[in-house]
């Protein structure tokens, strides 16, 4: 894991919602630059360039973080308040992605930083096509931070 | 007749010769002359004498005509005053019997009478000195019949019918007017006598001048006349006093047969010689067959009733020896008889004289009194209430059986004893039963008895003065109620209170820990029921994608079909999440228009059934206060089901409005759809109820639960009225909300719009 340009964080635990994201993601041919944390900890790593990350430069983060919130060991609103902490993470577009319409998790989200908050609908062709424009505008039509952003000055 | 005679001769025989003398013979002319001249003086001075008899006698047959108008005004007097005695008396029973304060005046009114003729007795008796004194007996008399009757009224005032009616049977009244009336009797006979023998003296006189007159000639004619005169006025006054016998006796007798008293007169051989009325009356027998008969046949125990008359006959009298008679129906009677000999003139005893006085009223009114006396010892001694009764100097004078428990001192020791000695505080004891005495009653006064073991029972005395027959406070009545137990409960209450808070503490804060289970276990629910529809209907449809070409028509059917019930089941997932949402979300109330809410559902539901040909009549709703985003829900979730339910209508129409019910603004939502039967309308409203087949009209059934949960929330209620195939309505109200009364869209139309 060199300091290659990832497009994507997707965060998810379960394996299954993992392929499903992952087939629509390819579908969209978005599939091609996706980095898989498998829980918060993980994702955490990736992010602050940790572990098998550590590789990695502040300066080069993924373009988006789709995040799930719930997770094991580290909870995505955890790892949410950590990348919003850090002044060299805080500017990394995060799009909440859960099965989750809590309020609680609505507001505590928002609150804590994130660009977005989607609900995975039961509809797979639904969520295609959610899939399909968030990565159209995350990737395609979002202007993306500088480096700048992420020297943590 | 012959005793006239001779008295008569004496005075008169010198006269008889001389008369026939100076009818025949010359020889003796001169004699006849001088007899004659004699008789002639004679004649002029019997004349002259019988001028001055007949003057005197005249004068005396005046004076008689005024004794005798003097006689009947006393009688009338007399009669006067008894009548007003008796006018006196009816006025006595009258105001007895009923009450009435007419009969009292009657009875002011008699007695002022009878004064008034008694005073003028007072005068025309004045020269009359026994009857003077008959008069002060009279007057006597007359007082105490007023004072009886006096007591009566006051008897009847004060203590009512009963207690009258109880002295009037004394017969007090009775006997004094009797007694009365015998006087009065008495004192007319005497005058009548008076008169009697003043009109003979006077007659005599009278006549005695007539044969003056008739000198000579009519002498013997009128000695016969003198003689038959006086024959004649012996008849007359014979007859008189006959009169005044039979009179008296028929009186007598009347008294007796009005007597409501079994009266007999026994002869000494035990039968009967005499009864009244009343005896009839009581042995059922006729008067006929009660003469003659024995008067101890009549008697539940004859041997009882012969030992009483033989008594009288030894002894002279009894009193109220009791008797009971049979009657011949089989009744009994109880009575009191009270006898006496009577002599005849010669003053041997002839007979027995009984009356006998019914007693069974009264006897019954006793054993009325003696029952209800010992039911109210046994109600004092069945009271779980120590109950005691004081007298003046504070000692007790009766206790009951709760009143030994809770001293514990026997009833013989408690009786007697001074009251104070049983509690704590003796002086406040002291005082409070003499608040009694000086106020009459005393209520919850707080009291602690102290027990001969030391215990002390708390308790609150009620008591009250009780008075003897006439009026007069004879002691305190003191009931006491035992008041520990209310007083331990009234401490554990307060140590409850004082623990209250603390328990609402920790039952609000079990609440709140049980609503964070719910919203946790909402959670779970959301977040993990839905992931494997999520994985089902994804890698079906990526099934249906990716692989279509080797699924068989059939194969890609069923795979539809799990598609659809995902779809389905993520329908209702997301209803149950909202409908538990909605329970646990504070209201956010705000006065809100809803009919730009209504309109947003609306614009909503027309953009998902754009085939859909419907008439939406939209109203003016009043501004509400209430949580518009929970009011959004509610319109979205019966908009949409009048949507649905007018599926199979080729013109659907929608009605929003508001009408007003007991004030309060009710708004509606009407459709013409299929309706419903308004018996299952209770079912309407419950969660997973749903009123028609799924393949007809889809739907989770929980619509309209979470509809009456926002409606509730908001103290509302919601309802419906509908026929089967006539449409439906439902009506909701917003019972903590109030009409702000602001017109809003007061010129905005009735939107009405199609598709």
């Amino acid at each position: 894991m060199g300091n290659s340009q990832v497009e994507i964080l997707l965060v998810e635990d379960n394996p299954k919602d993992l392929k499903l994201t992952l087939q629509a993601l390819r579908d969209e041919n978005l599939g091609n630059h996706i980095e898989v944390a498998r829980d918060g900890e993980e994702a955490l790593n990736f992010v602050f360039c940790r572990e098998q990350y550590s590789g990695r430069r502040f300066d080069n983060p993924a373009r988006v973080i789709l995040l799930d919130l719930k997770l094991p060991k580290v909870d995505g609103l955890q790892v949410l308040k950590a990348i919003r902490d850090d002044p060299r993470t805080s500017a990394i577009p995060v799009v909440i992605l859960t099965a989750s319409r809590e309020e609680t998790d609505l507001v505590q989200g928002y609150k804590l930083g994130t660009n977005a908050y989607i609900q995975k609908p039961v509809d797979f062709d639904q969520f295609r096509q959610i899939v399909k424009q968030l990565g159209l505008f995350w990737l395609v039509v979002n202007q993306p931070p500088p480096p700048a952003a992420f020297t943590g000055k | 007749m012959g005793k006239t005679e001779e008295i008569l001769p004496g005075s008169s025989l010198p006269d008889r010769p001389s008369a026939s003398q100076g009818e025949n013979g010359k020889v003796a002319q001169k004699n006849i002359a001088v007899y004659s001249l004699i008789g002639f003086g004679l004649a002029l001075a019997s004349l002259l004498a019988a001028g001055i008899v007949q003057y005197k006698s005249i004068g005396s047959l005046i004076q008689t005509d005024d004794w005798v108008a003097h006689t009947h005004a006393v009688i009338a007097e007399l009669e006067g005053a008894y009548s007003g005695l008796q006018q006196a008396e009816s006025g006595t029973r009258g105001y007895v019997a009923t009450g009435l304060e007419e009969y009292v005046a009657m009875v002011g009114e008699g007695t002022a009478r009878a004064d008034e003729h008694l005073r003028a007795l007072r005068a025309l008796t004045s020269d009359n000195p026994r009857q003077q004194q008959n008069l002060d007996h009279l007057l006597q008399l007359g007082m105490a019949k007023q004072k009886v009757m006096g007591l009566l009224v006051e008897l009847r005032r004060d203590q009512g019918f009963e207690a009258a009616s109880e002295e009037l049977r004394k017969g007090e009244g009775l006997k004094l007017m009797t007694e009365i009336r015998s006087f009065i009797d008495a004192m007319e006979a005497q005058e009548n006598v008076l008169l009697e023998v003043r009109k003979a003296a006077s007659r005599s006189e009278a006549r005695r001048a007539g044969l003056a007159i008739l000198f000579g000639t009519i002498l013997a004619l009128g000695l016969t006349l003198a003689a038959s005169w006086v024959a004649h006025g012996d008849a007359v006054k014979r007859r008189a006093s006959e009169d005044l016998a039979r009179t008296a006796s028929h009186y007598t007798r009347s008294l007796i047969e009005a007597s409501l008293d079994p009266l007999v007169t026994i002869s000494v051989d035990g039968k009967i010689t005499d009864v009244n009325e009343a005896t009839v009356q009581v042995t059922g027998v006729p008067r006929d067959r009660l003469i003659g008969s024995d008067f101890c046949d009549y008697f539940t125990e004859p041997e009882k009733a012969r030992k009483g008359y033989q008594h009288v006959f030894a002894q002279g009298s009894v009193r109220d020896y009791p008797l009971a008679i049979r009657h011949a129906a089989g009744q009994v009677t109880q009575v009191l008889y009270n006898a006496n000999v009577f002599r005849n003139e010669a003053g041997k005893v002839e007979g027995v004289f009984a009356a006998a006085r019914d007693v069974t009223e009264r006897n019954f009114a006793e054993e009325k009194l003696r029952t209800a006396s010992l039911y109210t010892r046994s109600l004092i001694e069945a009271s779980l209430d120590p109950l005691v009764t004081i007298s003046r100097d504070g000692k007790i004078t009766d206790a009951n059986e709760a009143a030994e428990k809770v001293t514990g001192v026997p009833r013989d020791r408690l009786v007697g004893s001074d009251f104070c000695d049983y509690f704590t505080d003796p002086e406040k004891a002291r005082k409070g039963y003499e608040h009694v005495f000086a106020q009459g009653s005393v209520r919850d006064y707080p009291l602690a008895v102290r027990h001969a073991t030391g215990q002390v029972t708390e308790v609150l005395y009620n008591a009250t003065v009780f008075r003897n027959g006439s009026g007069a406070i004879e002691g305190v009545f003191a009931a006491a109620r035992d008041v520990t137990d209310l007083k331990r409960t009234q401490q554990e209450l307060s140590v409850l209170n004082l623990t209250l808070e603390q328990r609402v503490e920790e039952r609000t804060a079990a609440l709140a820990a049980l609503n964070k289970e719910l919203e946790a276990f909402n959670y779970a629910v959301s977040h993990d029921l839905r992931a494997p529809l999520r994985h089902i209907d994804g890698f079906s449809k990526l099934l249906l994608k990716d692989y279509s070409a080797v699924l068989p028509e059939g194969g890609r059917e069923y795979v539809s079909l799990i598609c659809e019930s995902t779809g389905e089941m993520g329908k209702l997932v997301d209803d149950l999440l909202n409908l538990s949402r909605v329970g646990r979300r504070e209201l956010s109330l705000q006065v809100a228009g809803l009919n730009p809410i209504v309109e947003e559902v609306v614009a909503e539901l027309k953009a998902d059934a754009p085939d859909r040909t419907i008439e939406w009549r939209i109203q003016r709703i009043p501004f509400l206060e209430c949580d518009p985003g929970l009011l959004k829900q509610v319109f979205a979730n019966l908009l949409s089901n009048a949507v649905k339910f007018t599926r199979p209508r080729e013109q659907a129409v929608i009605e929003v409005g508001a009408t007003e019910q007991d004030g309060q603004p009710v708004v509606f939502v009407r459709d013409n759809g299929v309706g419903f039967n308004m018996k299952y309308a209770d079912k309407l409203f419950g969660v997973f109820q749903r009123l028609h087949r799924q393949e007809d009209f889809e739907g989770t059934g929980v619509g309209l639960a979470t509809v009456q949960r926002i409606i509730r929330k908001h103290g509302g209620k919601v309802w419906a009225e509908a026929e089967l195939n006539q449409g439906a309505t439902f009506y909701f109200t917003l019972g903590r909300s109030r009409s702000t009364g602001v017109e809003t869209h007061k010129d905005v139309e009735e939107v009405t719009s199609g598709k």
